[in-house]
Order: structure tokens, then sequence, then C-alpha cells
């Protein structure tokens, strides 16, 4: 019962179906009865959220674990929700296919958590995010009704698009149980390549000119101040900061983007420029993904900025009036605009340093959200830290879908 | 079946006396949109800005009446008809690009933009709206939000849901609300994403924050002409097989073909039996060798020939023979009945085969145009509405051929909307349950009964029969409008 504990609360009970009907019977009795369900797959990302209100039943969907159709000749596969990505993606390897989800730990993580948690990676910066990949899912709602939306084709503008709904959305308007992917040729070539500057502005700089360029880059990351570059290839100063771009195509536009990529990055003041292994390639590639989850990486303190691309490094900036950054990692996604911070220790009153970062970064027309924190600390603040009329849509929106606040109740937006 | 009270007075205050519309010779023009069927509006207005629109909304509901949001009234779903009357708002004066940020790659509009207008726009920059329906050169970007639209490109780069990073809205009740992120993530419901597509039943939208591409360095356009139609999709297929995703891979047929080549002059031969337009873009590197695997994929079956577009004059002349074909099949017949289903590529060749059998059941040639990539057909049934009883008929061959579509894993929609034509047809794919969960959605963005009434969900009580507006019916069969 422990792999169930969310936020520090148990449940009463764990139920693991194996069908899609029990998985509907049983929120149709939970309904019943008034009993508060949180759906889960690996877990991987169960501290998402604020504190429940209540949560009286774990609902296991690891074993809904098959692949209900595959079609490679359209490149559309259709899974339940406790398959993992990874098995997944060997799957459709044997097919030169793959399903450009990239999200943290995405081997382990099924493809139900997945999707609720929404956790978008590096290489979102071509592929998109999840809203991009879905064509079709089934979910429950909270009545026990089996419903779909999409289908399986890649055109369909039928019908109201639910699919984006039950995205990010923590199973807190229906529990997915099947998806409908479209898929990707796998790539013939990849490269990669690191470069250092000595300034997170600089590298920020770089950075953009290559994400602007029509070079197609696959990923641009950066991180810093080095040692985060714990996952530095290359030498590197201390304070130094790292960028990082992944390539991908076929070999002779794999090897032109590589060199015009490699003079971007010199020509906007880079100190070492290197061509990484595919071993490099594929470790970088993880770190970053799982920047502050992996295993002996794994965050006390976990925070992600929402901003826009432009903005990376005035925000890494101000975030530096706030917090030392040697201590923690900075890595961004200069793509999205996204900045993450892990810190691997607590710091001291945690909650009053979330409240000095989201005032440093207030004028900035984003948000933070505390992907991870300790559990005491998520009665005194909001993970979400959003307001606007859209909540209030937001509120409507589970009251429509989950009236009785059954499903997932207390860890969304608005503590929905 | 209009309201006995029209506050055209309180109206005119809004928007001006010239930007109302309620006399039923100037009517006629909003009757209509790109569908055989007809509305019957009982008052236009045009008004400019998101307050105007929210004060007409709140007036509309004071009075009672259906509120029906309107572009260009190029629709081929009858979302923008005003089938049970009311007052239509059309956007066309607002039309504004209000914002372009080229770091960020984004740009905020007004609904009235034209399509094409957008990229033309940004162009300079370097950038272009990747979405581009066929009829760009007129719909507008509201109406491609409404509809959720497609077009030829959406095959590599995603349809308008991919490229709208956030709304402002006007909901039933007039209320004014800001959804999405506009460039930055933003946790919460996607609620950006559920208003795509909602084919203007849930609000309107009166900015519009979209994303931009980076405009690729190199594009190769080819014309592969073909014998049968069956060669030509068998290569649709074995493309995608092999793993390459053209930005754009179009079909015409035998019949389209004889439209189009005398309208557009490509150089297609009048007997080719389909006609394949396969588009790569990329670096010059990539394009180069895609360019060549698809030519080879070609002719490996059976391609007569395979041309190559040697400039950019060559290359808009081809896209013109796809996007425009359309309007060139008035060559052919008085009107035609355009059907939007959609099927998994790999079944395209048997789909269609069908399609063309039921057509010549009832009588009717069928004109096949296509976004083949993606596996989108659009039938274009031929026929004269003036001899009695075709309109039934054709209607009749449409519901046919859209079962197929659904028979063989498919949809009924891909780009066009449900709408007023295919209401009825939406318990094909769906049951009681899923539109019962999607119909929640109205009350969500309070939109109530008469926000757009009748469209895109089977008809209840209330919802009358369409085709054929009043003008028409006064004129009498022998008139063409």
């Amino acid at each position: 019962m422990e792999r169930y504990t969310v936020d520090g609360l148990q449940p009463a009970m764990a139920v693991r179906p194996e069908t899609v009907d029990e998985v509907a019977a049983i929120i149709r009795l939970a309904s019943e009865l008034g009993l508060a369900v949180i759906p889960c797959g690996a877990g991987l990302h169960m501290d998402l959220g604020n504190r429940p209100s209540r949560y009286d039943l774990a609902l296991d969907l690891t074993s809904l674990d098959s692949i209900s159709d595959y079609s490679p000749e359209d490149l559309v596969v259709t899974v339940q929700a406790g398959v993992t990505l990874g098995s997944l993606n060997k799957h459709l390897a044997e097919r030169g296919q793959f399903l450009a989800l990239d999200t943290p730990l995405a081997d382990r993580a099924t493809v139900g958590g997945a999707l609720s948690a929404n956790l978008a990676g590096p290489s979102r910066l071509r592929y998109g995010t999840a809203r991009d990949l879905v064509i079709g899912m089934t979910c429950v709602l909270s009545s026990g009704a089996i419903v779909h939306s999409g289908g399986r084709v890649v055109k369909n503008v039928a019908g109201y698009d639910l699919n984006k709904l039950y995205l990010g959305a923590l199973g807190t308007l229906g529990v997915i149980v099947e998806v409908s992917f479209k898929l990707h040729p796998l790539p013939l070539a990849r490269a990669a390549i690191a470069a250092t500057y000595s300034s997170c502005d600089a590298a920020h700089t770089a950075a953009m000119a290559i994400v602007n360029s029509f070079l197609g880059a696959i990923a641009v990351e950066i991180a810093g101040p080095i040692p985060t570059g714990r996952l530095s290839p290359v030498p590197a100063a201390a304070d130094d900061w790292l960028l990082i771009i992944d390539l991908a195509g076929l070999p002779a536009a794999v090897e032109r983007q590589s060199s015009e990529a490699s003079h971007i990055l010199q020509r906007k003041g880079a100190g070492v420029t290197t061509a990484l292994t595919d071993t490099q390639r594929e470790r970088i590639a993880a770190s970053l993904r799982d920047f502050g989850r992996a295993n002996g990486d794994l965050s006390a303190l976990h925070l992600r900025c929402n901003l826009l691309p432009s903005q990376v490094a005035a925000a890494v900036e101000r975030l530096g009036n706030a917090v030392d950054l040697a201590d923690t990692g900075v890595t961004a996604s200069p793509g999205s605009g996204s900045v993450r911070l892990s810190w691997g220790v607590p710091p001291g009153r945690p909650e009053a340093l979330v409240a000095a970062i989201r005032r440093e970064l207030a004028g900035m027309g984003g948000s933070v959200t505390v992907e991870r924190c300790p559990p005491a600390m998520k009665d005194q603040i909001d993970v979400w830290g959003i307001e606007g009329a859209d909540v209030a849509l937001m509120r409507a929106m589970k009251a429509a879908y989950d009236p009785a606040g059954i499903l997932s109740p207390g860890r969304f937006v608005s503590r929905l | 079946m209009t309201a006995a009270i029209l506050p055209i007075r309180e109206l005119q205050a809004i928007v001006g006396d010239a930007n109302v519309i309620f006399r039923p010779e100037d009517l006629l023009v909003y009757e209509y949109d790109g569908t055989i069927d007809r509305g019957h509006p009982s008052v236009v207005v045009l008004p400019d800005g998101v307050g105007e629109i929210s004060a007409v909304i709140r007036i509309a509901r004071q009075y009672d009446l259906p509120v029906i949001p309107r572009g260009a009234g190029t629709g081929l779903s009858g979302g923008a008809l005003a089938s049970e009357g009311g007052v239509v708002i059309v956007t066309s004066r607002m039309r504004r690009i209000l914002e372009v940020d080229a770091v960020n790659r984004l740009a905020v509009v007004e609904p009235g933009l034209v399509n094409l207008d957008l990229s033309r726009a940004v162009s300079e920059l370097g950038l272009y709206y990747a979405p581009d329906p066929s009829s760009q050169r007129a719909c507008t970007i509201g109406g491609n939000v409404a509809e959720n639209s497609g077009g030829p490109h959406c095959l590599a780069y995603g349809v308008t849901t991919n490229h709208v990073l956030g709304l402002e809205l006007v909901l039933a009740d007039g209320d004014i609300v800001r959804v999405g992120g506009w460039g930055r993530d933003r946790p919460g419901y996607d609620l950006t994403g559920v208003f795509v597509g909602s084919e203007g039943t849930l609000g309107i939208a009166t900015k519009i924050c979209v994303r931009l591409l980076p405009n690729e360095e190199s594009v190769r356009t080819l014309l592969a002409i073909f014998d049968t139609v069956e060669q030509a999709s068998e290569t649709v297929s074995a493309i995608i097989a092999d793993g390459l995703i053209p930005a754009a891979l179009e079909m015409i047929d035998h019949p389209t073909i004889q439209a189009v080549e005398p309208a557009f002059h490509v150089g297609i031969p009048l007997d080719a039996g389909a006609v394949l337009l396969i588009e790569v873009d990329g670096l010059h590197e990539f394009v180069e060798e895609a360019a060549g695997i698809a030519k080879s994929i070609c002719l490996e079956h059976g391609a007569r020939d395979v041309r190559q577009a040697e400039d950019e004059a060559e290359r808009e002349r081809l896209w013109a023979a796809r996007k425009l074909a359309i309007g060139a099949l008035g060559r052919l017949a008085p009107n035609y009945y355009l059907l939007d289903g959609v099927v998994p590529r790999s079944k395209l060749p048997g789909v269609l085969e069908q399609a063309i059998a039921i057509g010549a059941r009832y009588g009717f040639t069928v004109a096949n145009m296509f976004h083949a990539g993606d596996g989108n057909l659009h039938p274009c049934v031929l026929f004269d509405e003036r001899v009695p009883g075709s309109t039934e008929r054709v209607l009749d061959a449409g519901g046919e051929i859209l079962r197929v579509c659904v028979d063989a894993g498919g949809t009924i929609t891909g780009e066009h909307g449900i709408g007023l034509e295919k209401r009825d047809y939406m318990p094909l794919i769906f049951t009681d349950a899923d539109m019962e969960a999607m119909t929640r959605l109205k009350t969500v963005f309070r939109a109530g009964a008469q926000f757009n009434p009748c469209k895109a969900f089977p008809t209840s009580k209330g919802c009358g029969e369409v085709h054929q507006g009043p003008a028409m019916r006064a004129l009498g069969p022998d008139a063409y409008i």
C-alpha cells in the first residue's frame, strides 16, 4: 500500500482491474459509495498537484497492458493506459516507428500516467506535446460511463475535442483507459552538439538563434551553472553554461544541420564545441528529460517556470536574486520557455522561497509550478500558482464532469 | 420561425446603422455558405471589437434570439447558417493583425483576418502560418478555429488546433474570458483545445494567438501522372510506409482532371486516371533526397511521368490546380455535393472504388480530390439541383459513402465539421454516452440552447430541416443562384 501513498495520504484500499469494464464497474461503485478515487500507473509522478482533499481508493491501471491495435501502414497505434512507453516503443521499433512523446522516465511511465501528468520533454520542440500526438481516447467518467472522443485516424473534427481535456488533468475529469496515437518514423541518423558559454545570457542567445532557424533541431536545451553539468560531456569551467542541440533526420541533412549549428554556436561565442557520440547523446538527453527525477538525482524541491522562450535568460537572472543557482541545478528549454530548478536537499523555509521566486518572476506574465516538494509544504502553498477568469471555467468543467468530486479531489488547479 | 420582435434599433446603437442588415434583399447574401444548404437570418450585424460583440450577444439573449457567428461564409458544413433564424454576427470588420512576435514565433490576430493574408503579412520575417485550407484566399482565422480546419500541409505540420496558443472569447452570456497560455505553458484544463473545433457553438473568439513557423529552406513540388486511381493510392501508402512524411500529398482523379486541366493548363493529359501532387520541404539535402525517394516510389507503382516544378510560378500553378479544383467543377455540372470522409490511408484504394460505385448506382459522377496523405477524402458528387429529386438522392448517396468510411475504421468529417449537414450521422461514430459527455461542454461554457442552435449534434425537436432558402423557393425550380 506504500506504493499508493499520495502526499502522505494512504488509501484504505487499492484495486487493480484487468479490463475496461472492470474499471467502469469500480468507478460506478465508488460513485455510489462516495469514495474518492485516485488513478495511477507506474506511480512516477504522484506527487504532482496539491494535496488530495480525500483519498479512499487507489485505482491501479497497470494491468490494462495490451496494445489493442497497431497499424504500421497508417502510423497509428491504440494502446491501453497501463502499457509502458518503453514497452510500446520497443514494439514499434520493430517496424521502424516510435511514439514521439518525450516525457520524464519515459521507459517506465505508463501511457495513462504520462498523459495525465503531461510533463513534456526536450524534443517537444520538433514533435510537439501530447496534444499533438493523441488522436483518440477512451475514458471512464465519474458516473462509470465509458466514453470515446476522437478516433483512430489522424484527421478528425467530429464532435468536441474532449481528448484535450484529459491531458495534464491528473485524472480529475475521467480515468484514461485507452489511447490512440499518431506515430512517427524513426529517424535514420542522429547527432548532437554540446557547447559551453560563460553566461546564461550568451547560451540563451545562441540557443534562440538555433531555435528560430530553419535547421529543424529536435531539441535545444541549456543547463547550468556547471556542475549541473554533472551532465557535462565537455571540459567546462565552473559557472559555465552548457547548450545541447539534438538533431535527427536523413544522414545528409543531419550532417548539414550539425555543421551549420556548429558555425552558429561559434559565431555566438561558444567556448568549447563538441560533437557528441551516440552514447553521450543518449545519456545527456535522458539527463535533461529526467532532470530532478532520476534515481540518485531525485529533487526534494522541483520548480518549473512557465515563460516565453525570449524570457529565459532574464528569468534566470531574476531567479539568481532569490536563489544561489550553484546550489540547485537549472535547465531551460529555450524552444518552449520552460525553466526548471531542482534542489536535492530541501532549502530552509521552502514555502517562503517559492513565494519569493513567484514574486521575482511576477511581472513576466507566466507562472511557477511546484512539481515536487516536501509534503508538509502543500498545506501552505498552491502548487499551480495561476489565477484568472479561465479558472472559473475550469471549476465549471470539474463540476460538469465530476459533480460529486470523487476523482482525484483537491489536487488540481484551484484545488479542484 | 423568426422572432416577432427584432431589436434593430438597439443593435444599431451598438454597431452603427450601417452595420446592421435587416432588409430581405440584403440578407440574401448571408443565407448561404459553401454547402447546398441555406439559412434565413433575421438580422445580420458586423461589429468591430470585443465590446460590441459582447453587447450584441447580450441583446440577442435578452430577446431570446439565436446567435450565429460567421466569418467569410466559405464553410462546408452549414456552421455559419442561421437555420433557425436569429442574429448572425459577422467578423469581417475585425481583421487586424494585433501583434507579431518574431522571436517567440507567435502572432495575435482578429477572427476576421483571411488565412492567407496572415502568412503573407509575416513572410518578410521569414515566418508563415501553417494550416492552409484550400479556401485560404477567402476563409478567416476565426472560421478556421471554429472548424479546426486542415489543409494539404497539415499532413506534416498539424491542423489548426496544433497552432492555436490562446484565445479571447465572448461567451453566450456576453462574458469575456482569455484562455490558454498565449505562448507560455499554462497549468489547468486545455480550454483552448476544447474550444477549437467546437463549430461556433460555445462562444465567439475575438482574439486568436497563433503559432508561426520559420519558412523552410527549400521546397520541391512533384506532379506524378498515373493511369489508375489504384496505382496512385498504392503509391501514397508506399510513401508513408517508407517513413517519408511529405509536407503535402494530394490526389485528384480523372473526372476532376477534366475540370482542372482546361481551367489551369498544368499539362495533365486528359486521359490520365489520377494525379498525385507531392511536396517535400526542409533543408536542401533533405529535400533532394526525399524528392528522389518519392519519385522512385511513384515510378515503381506505374507512374507514366513524374515532373518537378522548376520555379515558384510553376509550383503556384500546380497548387492552384488542386486548391481551386472545387471551383473548376462548375465546368462539369452546376452543383456538387462535397464530402469529407476520412479513412486509414491503407484503406484508401478500396474506399475510393466503393465511393465511385455508389455514385454510379445513383446515377452520379463522383469527382475525387483529397488529402491522400492523411486519408481525408473529398468525393464531390456532381449533380444538377434543378432536376427534381436529385438533391435528396445526392444526400442519400453521400450518406452511403460516409457509412463506408466509418466501416473502414474512419470518421465522417476530417476538417469541414459536422455543422448542419452531418449532425444526424453522428450516431454512426459516437454513442449516446459519448455525445452526452461532449454536450456537457455547453453547460461549462454557459452556451445555452440559442447559441448557434441545431449544429454539430443530432437534431432534437425544434430543429428544422434545411436545404433551399426562402429566396430560392420564391424564385422557383428554374432559377439558378
